[in-house]
């Protein structure tokens, strides 16, 4: 059989040109996925600064019970623990390390104490330790006695450079400038605790002993020291797992999709030549184990043609992930067999499953279909499509019923995405169906319309059904999948910039090109003449709580209650109260815990703080804004870096005078940039590159697969037609009235297509859409929404009619005589 | 008719049909056979328009077909000539009843009901108007193709081997509608064959032998047609 199917597959490249195009277009994204899963998965987070412990002693980074959530805010530790855990037989020494974000000149630096120098190790190349605040050790080359703006959580003030220290291993990803402990420590903002404390062994170190000593404080050893050296990084790594994963098995489910229907449709084109060999006695089993070699081997050949491209594309997309600012700027790809082996065995393994339910029914094809002329087409449903299409639809109506009732954007998201995939199963298996109805509906406006074309086109619709649900299909899944992740998308971003807009109310915003601003900046705004009232905004997160148990909670901190022109929607409240313990929450939230005013609610802070809050407040904009509006009070002590995001400024004088203004307190905070609130929110839209860049590489990764469906579909259809077509120019059709049928075929498929499509697309996003901002209008750009159903259309009519057009060519009496 | 059809070029050239000449009389049933290769398609696709000859002229009634175009000659294929084919070549997605009209709607005439019930009832298929050809047997869908070529009353009919895929007793069946529809209708059928027993239903029989006319039968019975047959090598 083997032989055979070596033998009818190289006799048949023609046939399989679609499938052996969409399982190499298969192999190469999944090649490219999975190298960046791989890579995430092998990724740890660099040891630069830590290199010189054996451990690295930090607060717990997770919280959470059954769900370990990484936290958003790094978890200190309390500086005493140093000497207890120096106390501990086997070590040298225990030193605690502050990370303070700073400008130094014009360099973005990150400044420590001195003391800590030793954790790398740095060491002084020339010049001495910093002996006062004025004075600063360069841990890369610089000049002696050069004064420089030093610029952190303060004021910016004037240092001199006393030393220059040169690490002993390679530190890449910071520049570290030492200042004296108590100057670092004061800076930080956080005193008695420090953000990690490096163990340094001496002879006779047991790291059980340092655990037991530790407490409640994790130790880092090996490899996991990174994690507290950068864990951000780590944040970034369980941002791009699940993106990863998701891009990845969403190309994966287009790629079985697609693929099964291009082998399905190639074995039902050939139902003649297997009745025939049926008929030379050939049994069931072996038409099915032929037609099982047969795709197997398209498949390996395919899906390994896709694994260098896949590669070359792989790299491309890491560093589009890293430029992007999706990826961590140390991402490095590692790949091996491993990802080219999951590529290649999920091709083969996709192709064989594709082929099991159309290999079936080919082999139960009777012999005598060898014999009969008239093509019988297949009932309309049979019970396999019957029992699929229920399956998908029963999976897509509680989706469906969880998106139109609840109002929460984060849970409308991902299901009107899972809805629309359960939608597209459903068609596929149904379409038959929707054929029928649509070529009943319109046979006698088209016949009236198109006596001779219009008739054909229908009447061919309302039989050959299946036929013509094969070719909607492609249409449907790319219109209905691109059309929700992208509009999806694009509803999100536009709910969000819109409740920006309406809530940043004032003339001014200061940001800074830097860190952030320090919080003195808020005061000098404040005394600015011509300011009526500033505030300060920034984002924090919060750790697994208000009702949200497995991930971390957006925020923001909100500096100098109500003011700066900033309007959040607050219902209930008033944010004047906010300071000390208080808490605003974003109206879902509130809801989720029944959130009143006056209340308190049990709070988890972004380094894992657990704590009561009162609530103030409840707010509308929480998708611009964030679940909650931290008092400063609350939130102080409590985030990785205590600057400023951004300052939102309400001026009584011209604006622009007042911008003036603001901008001369560029020499107490370099970097500062004064715009209107209008730049601020571009900023923001601008930033959210997840949206921005993976949205549309994903619907034209989505296109580019479904193009190939629909080519190779409609392609394979009209070629089986040209007997049908010659005989309808021998009955005496013109060739003029032959296209025009085909034209009309077009239209019907291009229409039936899109419009499911459409309706899915609506489907899933009506609800998101209601959950975003109470109404029942998704954004879906006219550009865009045109740009996609356009190419698709287009794409259906130049497949569809190309190969009529041939057909044509040749003369009747000769096309006649050919079988298809 | 009288012409000469060559396929390829130059030294390779096949000779289909040699100075073939030949006159069909209206309300006649004509049969052409022939050994393989002696022509007998290519005879029937020059006559019916289907197919152009290098040289000679086909005349229908008083038109000269090598002087239309391709859509004229399409339209006058579709007015004024029927065709039977072997395999019965119905369209899959049509009711029996659409088949048959098919000619007159291509032709931009609104097809009669009454009519198309008259020539089903013909040829005794009035009850299955609304079956898809897959649903009927072979010689119900030849049938169906016999009065699909009848609907517009063409002034000849081409049949090419309309028996070769069918038992002999749905075979004889369609043979004596043919010969029936000729008899009562005054309907001119062309029949290519190469069964002598389906030939013998003609009012005459030409023989074709390497792309020449190799003598003609009039009222032939089987067994004459079979011996005349045997002569010419088949």
């Amino acid at each position: 059989m083997l032989r055979l199917a070596a033998v009818s597959a190289r006799g048949r490249l023609g046939t399989f040109t679609g499938a052996l195009i969409a399982l190499f277009a298969a192999a190469v994204l999944s090649m490219a996925w999975g190298m960046q899963l791989e890579s995430i998965l092998r990724t740890h987070s660099p040891i630069e600064r830590y290199a010189g412990p054996v451990a690295v002693v930090t607060g717990q980074q997770e919280a959470g019970g059954s769900h370990r959530v990484l936290l958003g805010e790094r978890a200190r530790v309390s500086a005493g623990l140093a000497a207890r855990l120096a106390a501990v037989p086997g070590v040298q020494a225990a030193i605690g390390d502050v990370s303070v974000p700073a400008l130094l000149g014009d360099r973005t630096v990150v400044a420590h104490g001195w003391s800590s120098a030793a954790l790398t190790p740095y060491v002084l190349t020339a010049g001495r330790p910093p002996a006062g605040p004025g004075e600063v050790v360069a841990g890369y080359p610089a000049a002696l006695g050069t004064r420089l703006l030093l610029a952190a959580t303060e004021p910016a003030r004037t240092v001199t450079v006393v030393g220059v220290a040169r690490p002993r291993h390679p530190v890449s990803a910071q520049a570290a400038i030492f200042l004296t402990d108590a100057e670092a420590t004061r800076l930080a903002g956080h005193p008695g605790l420090v953000d990690a404390i490096g163990v340094l062994a001496a002879p006779g170190f047991d790291v059980s002993r340092l655990r037991a000593a530790a407490g409640g404080a994790q130790v880092l050893t090996g490899n996991a020291r990174g994690a507290g050296e950068y864990p951000e990084l780590a944040r970034a790594r369980t941002v791009l797992i699940p993106v990863t994963a998701a891009f990845g098995g969403l190309a994966m489910f287009i790629a079985l999709f697609v693929v099964a229907s291009t082998l399905g449709l190639s074995i039902q084109q050939r139902e003649r030549e297997i009745a025939l060999m049926r008929a030379v006695a050939a049994t069931p089993g072996q038409i099915r184990s032929m037609i099982a070699w047969e795709a197997a081997i398209v498949a390996l050949a395919g899906s390994a043609a896709g694994i260098w491209p896949g590669i070359v594309l792989g790299r491309a997309l890491a560093d589009a992930l890293v430029r992007h600012g999706i990826a961590p700027p140390n991402y490095a790809l590692h790949y091996d067999w491993l990802s080219a082996a999951a590529a290649i065995g999920g091709g083969v393994a996709a192709a064989l499953l594709a082929v099991l339910a159309a290999g079936r029914r080919a082999a139960r094809v009777p012999p005598t279909l060898a014999l009969t002329d008239a093509t019988a087409e297949p009932r309309l449903l049979g019970p396999g499509r019957v029992i699929g299409g229920l399956i998908a639809l029963a999976g897509a109506v509680p989706l469906f019923a969880v998106s139109a009732t609840t109002t929460d954007p984060q849970t409308a998201a991902p299901t009107s995405e899972i809805d629309a995939i359960f939608l597209v199963v459903a068609a596929a298996f149904l379409g038959p169906v929707a054929a029928y109805a649509v070529a009943r509906l319109l046979a006698p406006a088209l016949t009236a319309l198109s006596p001779v074309g219009g008739f054909l086109a229908c009447a061919n619709l309302g039989a050959a059904t299946r036929r013509f649900s094969s070719a909607t299909t492609p249409l449907v899944l790319s219109v209905a999948l691109s059309g929700t992740i992208f509009f999806g998308s694009t509803t999100i971003e536009h709910a969000t910039s819109q409740q920006q807009r309406t809530a940043l109310t004032g003339q001014l915003a200061i940001t800074s090109a830097g860190p952030g601003l320090p919080g003195t900046a808020l005061a000098d705004a404040r005394a600015t003449p011509g300011v009526r009232s500033a505030v300060a905004l920034t984002s924090t997160t919060l750790g697994p709580c208000l009702g949200v148990p497995n991930n971390i909670v957006s925020a923001q901190i909100l500096t100098g209650g109500p003011g700066g022109g900033l309007d959040v929607g607050v219902i209930a409240g008033s944010l004047s109260g906010l300071h000390g313990d208080a808490i605003a929450l974003g109206r879902h939230r509130a809801d989720a815990v029944h959130a009143r005013i006056g209340g308190r609610v049990a709070v988890t802070l972004g380094d894992g703080t657990q704590t009561q809050a009162t609530v103030v407040a409840i707010y509308t904009r929480d998708l611009a804004f964030g679940d909650a509006l931290l008092a400063p009070e609350l939130a102080s002590g409590h985030q990785t870096t205590p600057l400023l995001n951004e300052i939102l400024i309400q001026t009584d004088q011209p604006a622009t005078g007042v911008a003036g203004r603001l901008r001369a307190l560029g020499h107490r905070y370099p970097g500062l940039q004064v715009g209107d609130s209008a730049s601020l929110v571009t900023a923001n839209a601008a930033n959210d590159e997840l949206n921005n860049w993976l949205g549309p590489f994903f619907v034209a990764m989505i296109f580019t697969f479904t193009s190939i469906a629909v080519l190779n579909t409609l392609i394979m259809i009209a070629l089986r037609r040209r007997r049908e077509l010659a005989l309808l120019r021998l009955t005496g059709a013109t060739a003029g009235q032959v296209r025009a049928m085909a034209r009309w075929e077009a239209t019907l498929i291009i229409v039936i297509g899109l419009g499911i499509g459409l309706a899915i697309t609506a489907t899933a996003l009506l609800p998101l859409s209601h959950a975003l901002t109470g109404g029942l209008r998704p954004y879906a750009p006219a550009g865009w929404l045109a740009a996609i159903l356009g190419s698709s259309a287009l794409l259906a009519l130049v497949a569809l009619s190309v190969p009529t057009r041939r057909a044509l060519r040749t003369r009747p009496v000769e096309a006649i005589g050919t079988r298809e | 008719m009288d012409v000469r059809k060559v396929y390829g070029r130059d030294d390779r050239a096949v000779v289909a049909l040699d100075s073939v000449s030949a006159a069909l009389s209206l309300g006649s049933f004509t049969a052409i056979m022939g050994p393989s290769g002696s022509g007998k398609s290519t005879f029937l696709n020059v006559a019916a328009g289907l197919d152009r000859p290098t040289s000679g002229s086909v005349v229908l009634g008083d038109t000269s077909l090598e002087q239309l175009s391709e859509r004229q000659l399409t339209i006058l294929r579709r007015e004024r000539v029927g065709f039977i084919f072997q395999a019965f070549n119905l369209l899959p997605s049509l009711t029996v009843a659409q088949n048959i009209a098919l000619p007159l709607r291509l032709g931009g005439h609104r097809p009669r009901r009454l009519a198309v019930r008259e020539i089903a009832a013909r040829v005794g298929l009035e009850n299955r108007l609304r079956d898809r050809p897959a649903q009927l047997s072979g010689g119900q869908q030849q049938r169906v193709a016999i009065a699909r070529a009848l609907i517009t009353r063409p002034e000849v009919v081409f049949a090419d081997e309309p028996t070769g895929a069918l038992d002999t007793r749905t075979g004889h069946e369609v043979l004596s509608l043919l010969r029936e529809v000729v008899n009562q209708d005054r309907h001119t059928v062309v029949m290519v064959t190469h069964d002598p027993v389906a030939a013998a239903y003609a009012d005459r029989v030409m023989l074709l032998a390497d792309g020449r006319v190799a003598g003609t039968l009039d009222a032939p019975s089987a067994d004459e047609v079979a011996r005349r047959l045997a002569h010419l090598g088949a």
